[in-house]
């Protein structure tokens, strides 16, 4: 089984490595074969919303750049974990750069999921779908909008089951741990 | 007592110079110099990426006493560009910069539901109080695709509601008061109540309809076969 992250968190911080170094345990731990993807050393480009990849060759993105790697892989976890500072409430900008081009997984026509109106997977939903923000400072109203956006991309990839893991840029490494796996139980992934 | 003289208006759209964010600024920049309020409009995409352009901005909202959002959803968030710009923006100045300035908000997306674009209007939020600024609300329209950026007078019917939400918005930014009943009560009124199985049906047809006409496949998988056989 595949797990995807998508990190749109600099590396040169201190929480990075830590999260890092749980997240290939504990999720290695249970069978998935993980990628790891920095987005802040990739060149993306922004969605520029050509239609490309709904109306002149549905499922390709048009742009000939690093997202071209990436979609195979979103393409094939059955665990996608987003990864960011938040930023406003919600993902930073590294991270939507790549979320913007979400489109090309998506089929252009319309479902009724969850009562809303939405585009189905173009290939497999993903199983599980886990964000994980990371705050500056204590900050109630972006924790959450954090969540709700969380919640409402997990709604709109079809994932099955969804967790929120919110991390203090100065945590310590055992409580890190204690909310990655708080939020792996929440999934279901652990007991 | 009227506090607002001068308005930047920020676009969230990437699609080009005709969008729906466009036809909505430019429809309340005209309104707004009726009012005699000085609209400028900067398109995020065209300057996230340049140092010289976001000064320039920077420069500009130092003498106006209002910024306006006007911005897509983007799965279910603001595009990249504009989050980008936002943050730079943030970046390079403090709160003392923002100090006495108001923010309003329009958010503007494809699906009818509220919740399509409450996390978008909710980081616009964040935004403004994390600055420092003075909320004044955001407004939300679903079926923006249909304006196709075209002047929302010659749209027709779909746009009634929203030009009117509009008009009332451009009165308020005169005032430097919030987004009021009013507007909610147009906004409410946007969107026909049409029930969603009806409304996927229509959009399937016709969607279906040009794929055959254009013989595309809308159901290809180009960047992967099976999951087992990657
Ligand atoms: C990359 C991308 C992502 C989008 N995500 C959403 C979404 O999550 N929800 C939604 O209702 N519409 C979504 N849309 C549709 C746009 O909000 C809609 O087409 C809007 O009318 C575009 O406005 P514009 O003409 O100003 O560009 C998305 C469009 C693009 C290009």
């Amino acid at each position: 089984m595949k797990a995807l992250v998508l990190s749109g968190l600099e590396s040169k911080n201190d929480i990075y490595a830590k999260v890092k170094d749980i997240l290939e345990v504990e999720i290695g731990n249970q069978s998935y074969e993980m990628d790891w993807i920095d987005l802040t050393e990739k060149e993306i480009e922004y969605c520029n919303g050509c239609s490309h990849c709904s109306n002149i060759k549905p499922g390709l993105c048009a742009k000939n750049d690093d997202m071209q790697e990436i979609f195979p892989l979103m393409a094939n976890s059955e665990f996608l974990i987003f990864l960011s500072p938040i930023s406003f409430g919600g993902f930073n900008s590294e991270l939507k750069k790549a979320v913007d081009r979400y489109s090309a997984l998506g089929l252009p026509t319309y479902t009724i999921h969850r009562g809303e109106l939405h585009h189905p997977p173009r290939y497999e939903n993903p199983e599980l779908f886990m964000s994980i923000g990371i705050l500056e400072k204590e900050n109630e109203k972006f924790q959450e909008t954090f969540k709700l956006v969380s919640s409402r991309i997990a709604i709109s990839c079809f994932a099955e089951r969804e967790a929120t893991v919110l991390l203090k840029k100065e945590q310590n490494h055992d409580s890190i741990l204690t909310e990655l796996k708080r939020g792996l139980l929440e999934m279901g992934l652990i007991s | 007592m009227n506090g607002v003289k001068k308005v930047i208006a920020l676009t969230g759209s990437t699609r080009g110079l005709k969008t729906a964010s466009d036809s909505m600024i430019n429809y309340l920049a005209e309104k707004l110099e009726g009012e005699n309020i000085n609209l400028k409009k900067f398109r995020a995409y065209q300057v996230f990426k340049e140092e010289k352009q976001i000064e320039s901005i920077l420069g500009e909202l130092e003498d106006s006493e209002l910024i306006l959002i006007c911005s897509p959803v983007y799965v279910h968030s603001l595009p990249y560009p504009l989050i980008s710009l936002m943050e730079q923006m943030a970046e390079k100045t403090g709160r003392e910069f923002w100090k006495g300035k108001k923010m309003v908000a329009i958010i503007h997306n494809g699906y009818p539901e509220d919740i399509q674009r409450k996390a978008a209007i909710t980081i616009c939020e964040n935004f403004a109080h994390e600055m420092g600024m003075e909320w004044l609300g955001g407004i939300g329209f679903g079926g923006s695709p249909i304006i196709d950026g075209r002047p929302l007078e010659e749209v027709g019917g779909f746009t009634k509601w929203m030009r009117k939400a509009l008009d009332d918005i451009s009165k308020s930014i005169k005032t430097g008061k919030g987004i009021s009943e009013e507007a909610r009560r147009c906004e409410k009124k946007h969107f026909p109540s049409i029930p969603l199985w009806i409304l996927k049906i229509m959009l399937n047809l016709r969607l279906k309809s040009n794929a055959r006409k254009n013989e595309i496949d809308l159901y290809a998988r180009p960047y992967v076969k099976d999951r087992e056989e990657f």
